[in-house]
């Protein structure tokens, strides 16, 4: 480094390391309002975030529940594979998803029917009925042409709802029929299976007595009832029980064996419906638990008991009462004068809300709020001044026949008077609710509350109000856009109450009341006067429930 | 503050506007200072990634310069004692940018040729050989100002 360069290099160094300078004085008011309104757009992040992870949370609890019980379903799946492998016929679902390996139980179902004799007379009356006998067993019969390989297992098959129909006729099952014939087995009429009862197992208020003649444990629970009528159903496709043709002819099994074998049905198609299911439920007087089947799908029990989620669409007419509080002694008098000049106009509200219905009749809402809030500023000035210009004719030249030429001139007239102005304001503010309530349902009827707070994510203004020196100034105006009004306005309090219709299964006519109190007022701390509103809302709409 | 802003920057209003990023930087980062070694040094250090940070971002932006900001770069002659910061201020302002980030972060800021690569993602001899450009161009402008004895 050359002489030159270090004399610049110290040159500069020594004068311009501890270098100050005043900055232009607006710099540090931008700092702070930088600061804070970085601050306000991270909290409103956060509880956007909160409130998004807060609902993912309960949904993933809900789901997450209804595969656990899946999962400790199919922990028992060995004990269901002991009890009789030669009743099992997978669907073609169960193959793909590999519950069973379908290959190795219909190789196992020759021996097995072979050993099946032995195997009765050990295990007693009482079967394993799983969900996927009953698939299996439906299969067969809907498929009805494969009766090879298929019948060596039925002796122990289930059948479906057409075949229930025709023992219910009293005419011998044909496929148990068949069966026997092929199979040439004596004792298929007996039960073949073993039969655990479950824990899970529907109660009913039928006793063995009634529903089996043929010596199955008599001192068979309430839990086992829903064994006790998959045992019936399975018994029914031999048809040589003699206790179960007495059973179906006394008429008094029809409905129940339809709804038991709804589950079955359920899993070949789709799903059933809830209606459906209530049906059943009506028609039998018994609650019907897809649980209770094991390797059901459908089972479905969360852990955290959310009876469903909804979705409201709502609007409807705001009412307001402002309030108008002035901080200082100018700020009284300007209170009084915008008092005089602001009035009600038409306001409204709309929401879009989601809600998580506890079985409690606890609800959770979040979604966003809009309002409206308008009013109409009035302004008379008595002494209103304004000039025109008008035309006056000061001559007329007439030189000749049919040639006339007027003489005009202009004059500007000022006139007075009373000036009525009037401006419709708009206060609109987005907010995103999060609050807590209970629903409870009576028939057809839902009654509704909800509290909480709601979380200002926008909050937009436009119109005119009185300044201190008595004239009308609009707002926003021009760069001062926040100079009476604030950006955001934080936090407000909202509850209300409402009642809902239900007019099918998915929808539900809705009207509810509201009330929404912002607590911090909309003005900036500067300005001479306090303006707030107390909102009251009534909003109807549609809910449609989410499945 | 300010005057280290002007510095990096090429006009007022960036300036500016480092110096707004910067001290909300300053806000956000306040827990992190580990009271070792002074404030001023601390607030400087972020001051200067600000700088970096922000021509970083918007290479291209702002590029155009009004008159008022040519008129003011202008130095008149004066002896070597008489010249002030702000005239030095000004001669730096005349530098190309990257000419006078490296010149400001190796001379006034007294960082090492290898911190600068690193801060600026470029060579160790690019910012060798910006430096020697910044200087070069600085010592033709005192040359002219009749501020060196040769």
């Amino acid at each position: 480094m050359d002489h030159n360069q270090q004399y610049i290099d110290n040159l500069f160094r020594n004068k311009l390391s501890d270098y100050q300078m005043d900055p232009p004085s607006g710099i540090w008011q931008n700092i702070v309002r930088r600061k804070k309104s970085a601050a306000l757009r991270r909290k409103t992040l956060l509880l956007l975030l909160l409130a998004l992870l807060l609902f993912l949370l309960i949904g993933l609890l809900w789901n997450y529940n209804s595969t656990d019980n899946l999962e400790d379903i199919a922990g028992s799946a060995p004990q269901m594979e002991m009890a009789d492998k030669s009743s099992y016929q997978p669907s073609h679902s169960e193959k793909s998803t590999g519950l069973l390996d379908a290959e190795e139980s219909l190789n196992d179902l020759k021996e097995d029917s072979k050993n099946n004799n032995s195997n009765r007379s050990n295990e007693g009356a009482n079967p394993i009925i799983t969900e996927t006998n009953f698939n299996s067993a439906s299969e067969r019969n809907r498929n009805s042409t494969s009766k090879d390989k298929i019948s060596s297992a039925s002796s122990t098959s289930i059948s479906s709802r057409s075949d229930h129909r025709q023992v219910n006729s009293e005419n011998a099952s044909p496929l148990g029929k068949s069966n026997q014939l092929t199979e040439g087995e004596s004792d298929v009429t007996k039960p073949t299976t073993l039969f655990t009862p479950s824990e899970e197992s529907i109660s009913g208020n039928f006793t063995s007595e009634k529903l089996y003649s043929n010596p199955l444990d008599e001192k068979t629970s309430e839990l086992n009832f829903q064994s006790q009528n998959t045992d019936l159903m399975e018994s029914e496709v031999l048809g040589d029980i003699p206790g179960q043709k007495n059973l179906l002819a006394d008429g008094y099994r029809g409905e129940e064996i339809s709804m038991l074998e709804m589950a079955p049905l359920r899993e070949r198609s789709t799903s059933v419906s809830l209606l459906q299911r209530n049906s059943a439920e009506n028609a039998t007087g018994l609650s019907f638990n897809a649980c209770a089947i094991r390797n059901n799908p459908n089972c479905f029990e969360p852990l955290i008991p959310i009876r469903h989620f909804t979705l409201d669409i709502l609007g409807g007419p705001d009412f307001y009462q402002k309030t108008l509080k002035p901080k200082t002694t100018e700020g009284q008098e300007l209170a009084e004068m915008r008092r005089a000049t602001e009035s009600y106009a038409f306001s409204y509200g709309l929401s879009l809300r989601l809600s998580a219905i506890f079985e409690s009749g606890l609800a959770l809402r979040t979604g966003l709020f809009i309002n409206h809030i308008n009013e109409k500023f009035q302004f008379v000035d008595p002494d209103e001044q304004r000039s025109r210009v008008i035309n006056v004719l000061i001559d007329t030249l007439i030189t000749g026949p049919m040639d006339t030429t007027f003489v005009f001139d202009t004059l500007s007239v000022i006139e007075s008077g009373t000036r009525v102005r009037t401006v419709y304001n708009r206060y609109q503010m987005i907010d995103l609710p999060l609050m807590i309530g209970t629903e409870f349902q009576s028939g057809k009827w839902t009654i509704t509350s909800s509290a909480g707070v709601l979380i200002n994510l926008a909050f937009s203004k436009r119109g005119e109000v009185l300044s201190a020196s008595g004239k009308p100034r609009s707002f926003p105006d021009g760069e001062a856009e926040n100079d009476i009004f604030r950006a955001k306005l934080g936090l407000s309090l909202v509850g209300g109450f409402g009642v809902g219709y239900q007019i099918d299964s998915r929808y539900s006519l809705m009207l509810e009341s509201r009330i929404k109190y912002n607590l911090k007022p909309l003005t900036i701390d500067d300005y001479p006067i306090e303006q707030n509103y107390f909102v009251i809302g009534f909003q109807g709409g549609l809910r449609y429930k989410f499945k | 503050m300010y005057a280290l802003c002007l510095r990096y920057a090429r006009n007022r209003m960036e300036a500016e506007d480092i110096m707004q990023d910067g001290f909300i930087r300053v806000f956000r980062k306040m827990h992190t200072f580990k009271h070792k070694g002074s404030f001023e040094g601390w607030i400087r250090k972020i001051m200067v990634h600000t700088a970096i940070k922000y021509f970083k971002k918007g290479s291209n932006k702002n590029e155009f310069s009004n008159l008022e900001e040519v008129s003011e770069k202008k130095v008149e002659s004066k002896a070597v004692g008489n010249i002030s910061e702000a005239e030095l201020l000004q001669l730096i302002d005349t530098l190309p940018l990257g000419y006078k980030t490296v010149f400001n972060l190796y001379v006034i800021e007294g960082y090492k040729h290898h911190e600068i690569a690193e801060m600026l993602d470029i060579g160790e001899s690019t910012s060798r050989s910006q430096l020697l450009k910044a200087r070069k161009v600085l010592q033709n402008a005192l040359k002219k100002l009749q501020l060196l004895m040769i």
